[in-house]
């Protein structure tokens, strides 16, 4: 899981543009300076195009909202490359 | 922004209502029997009501 | 209250087979909502059974034919007269139906709905609670409530707030919007001209927001005692600091909806062919998003300028935020949203902008759009001819 996170980190802090940013599988999207809906698509994308997996329309909603965090996130992604051929 | 609103906490008045149907539960449940009474009656006689609250304009 | 399962869904099911009698007692109405309805099912069966993306698209694209017919839209007199709009169908609830429906079929595609029940289906679009006018609550959610529909107040306490919140909604409604409508709509005398215009600016918005809030009141704590959760649609609206914050706090179930079926997919669909262009696609999207957010209210002209009021609104908004973040950085941006005056302020100046778009949504402003519009053209006429 961690070598997962340390890949989603890179591809966050490319779309952000900022090399300071650190994840744990706790932080959330409001902790992170920036992060909103439309950040949020632009990270989907980083990481549909990094991983080659797609979210769904619920998945990219429910991964915004309360509760959430970047934990949320790898488990989808680990999900989605479990079941890729 | 676009950003997630929370799901409609207790602020304000809101909060204020469930303090006092806590803290006296009979007496507010007598103030709820009341309003559900005012409002029936209201909307029974809601246009009549009308005429002679607004004849003031 | 009513014990098996089965009982529970029987009676929500008539109940809401009778509302529906009584909002919409013709039998051809029933009928063409019960085809539209189905329609959703049937390409859901398909559907789940193969994600074919060229099936969603043609039945979305079929679907909002169908809705734009229905719905008798006045752009229709353009492109084909009088022929389309020649019908009297009026179907009750249909704007959320329809929108209900695309997130059905769409998520039914994707594989975030995996059971589909035909009995469940019919109550998620038709049950009493959310016909009239939503909220447009998400298939999963009622569909996990339909399994038990256990009602939701937990002890007495919350029984009694319930209660509370259907009475408040009835006093918005009843009272306070009808007050709000009348005062707008019959102003005094005494308050002369300016005055007059002044309170049909202020009080039709009010009379818009307190009989909308309190329907949801109504129906959110109705539907919770049978069991079903509602998601809430209002938020203080009156505190929004900005278009975008306001859409977050005001008719919520549509602004998300919006965001999930159209603002999403559209910025998806261009920004992962085309990065380079992310920077000021965001602009287009917003506007494209609130601007079929606008016409989805109505049919006619009015809901158009509506429409591009509201585009234009988040679409400033954005453009503001982007410049602030140029001139002073993200730091910058905070401190900007930090600072009370400024929020005030701009809650201020968006309360205001909110109630010119909701000039647009006054019965009769369409005739006063297309008298404008005539207007214009017959200016730029003059002018380009003399």
């Amino acid at each position: 899981m961690s070598a997962l996170l340390d890949d989603v980190t890179a591809v966050i802090r490319t779309v952000f543009g900022d090399d300071e940013i650190t994840l744990t599988p706790t932080t959330s999207a409001d902790e992170v300076d920036g992060w909103d809906s439309l950040m949020h698509l632009n990270v989907i994308i980083a990481l549909e195009k990094r991983f080659k997996v797609r979210f769904s329309t619920a998945e990219i909603s429910e991964l915004k909202e309360e509760g959430k965090n970047i934990g949320s996130l790898l488990d989808v992604i680990a999900a989605k490359q479990g079941s890729a051929p | 922004m676009f950003v997630e609103a929370k799901e409609q906490g207790k602020g304000g008045l809101a909060a204020w209502f469930d303090a006092r149907a806590r803290s006296r539960p009979a007496l507010f449940t007598a103030g709820l029997v009341l309003l559900a009474a005012a409002v029936t009656i209201g909307l029974l006689f809601k246009t009549d009501a009308a005429i002679i609250l607004y004849q003031g304009f | 209250m009513l014990g098996s399962l089965w009982l529970k869904r029987a009676f929500i099911t008539l109940g809401g087979a009778a509302f529906l009698w009584v909002q919409s007692p013709e039998l051809i109405h029933v009928v063409t909502l019960a085809l539209f309805v189905l329609s959703g099912y049937g390409v859901a069966l398909l559907l789940a059974r193969r994600p074919s993306t060229g099936l969603l698209a043609a039945y979305i694209i079929a679907l909002t034919a169908a809705f734009v017919i229905l719905k008798r839209y006045e752009f229709l007199n353009l492109v084909g007269g009088d022929t389309f709009l020649a019908h009297a169908l009026d179907l009750i609830g249909l704007s959320f139906i329809f929108f209900r429906q695309i997130h059905y079929v769409v998520d039914v595609k994707q594989g975030e709905i995996k059971q589909l029940p035909l009995w469940g289906y019919l109550n998620y679009q038709l049950n009493p609670f959310t016909l009239l006018a939503g909220p447009i609550q998400r298939y999963q959610r009622f569909h996990e409530d339909w399994q038990t529909l256990t009602p939701k107040p937990a002890d007495a306490h919350e029984l009694r707030m319930t209660y509370l919140r259907i009475l408040i909604g009835v006093v918005k409604v009843a009272f306070i919007a009808d007050f709000c409508f009348w005062f707008a709509t019959t102003p005094p005398e005494a308050a002369g001209a300016l005055g007059q215009r002044l309170i049909l600016f202020y009080f039709f918005p009010l009379y818009v927001y307190f009989n909308f809030a309190g329907y949801c009141d109504i129906v959110i704590a109705a539907a919770s005692l049978f069991g079903i959760r509602v998601p809430e649609n209002f938020d203080r609206p009156y505190l929004a600091r900005n278009m975008i914050d306001f859409w977050t706090r005001w008719h919520r179930t549509l602004s998300f909806w919006i965001r999930d079926y159209v603002f999403t997919p559209l910025y998806m669909a261009i920004a992962r062919v085309k990065p380079q262009w992310s920077g000021n696609l965001a602009f287009v999207c917003y506007f494209v998003a609130l601007f079929l957010a606008g016409v989805w209210h109505g049919a006619t002209w009015n809901f158009v300028v509506f429409g591009v009021l509201n585009g234009a609104g988040v679409a400033a908004a954005k453009l503001w935020e982007n410049i602030i973040v140029a001139r002073a950085g993200r730091k910058g941006l905070r401190t900007y949203l930090a600072n009370k005056p400024i929020r005030w302020l701009a809650a201020f100046a968006t309360i205001h902008f909110v109630c010119v778009t909701q000039v647009f949504l006054r019965p009769g402003s369409e005739d006063n759009v297309v008298a404008a519009w005539r207007a214009l053209l017959d200016l730029v006429a003059r002018v380009g001819g003399g």
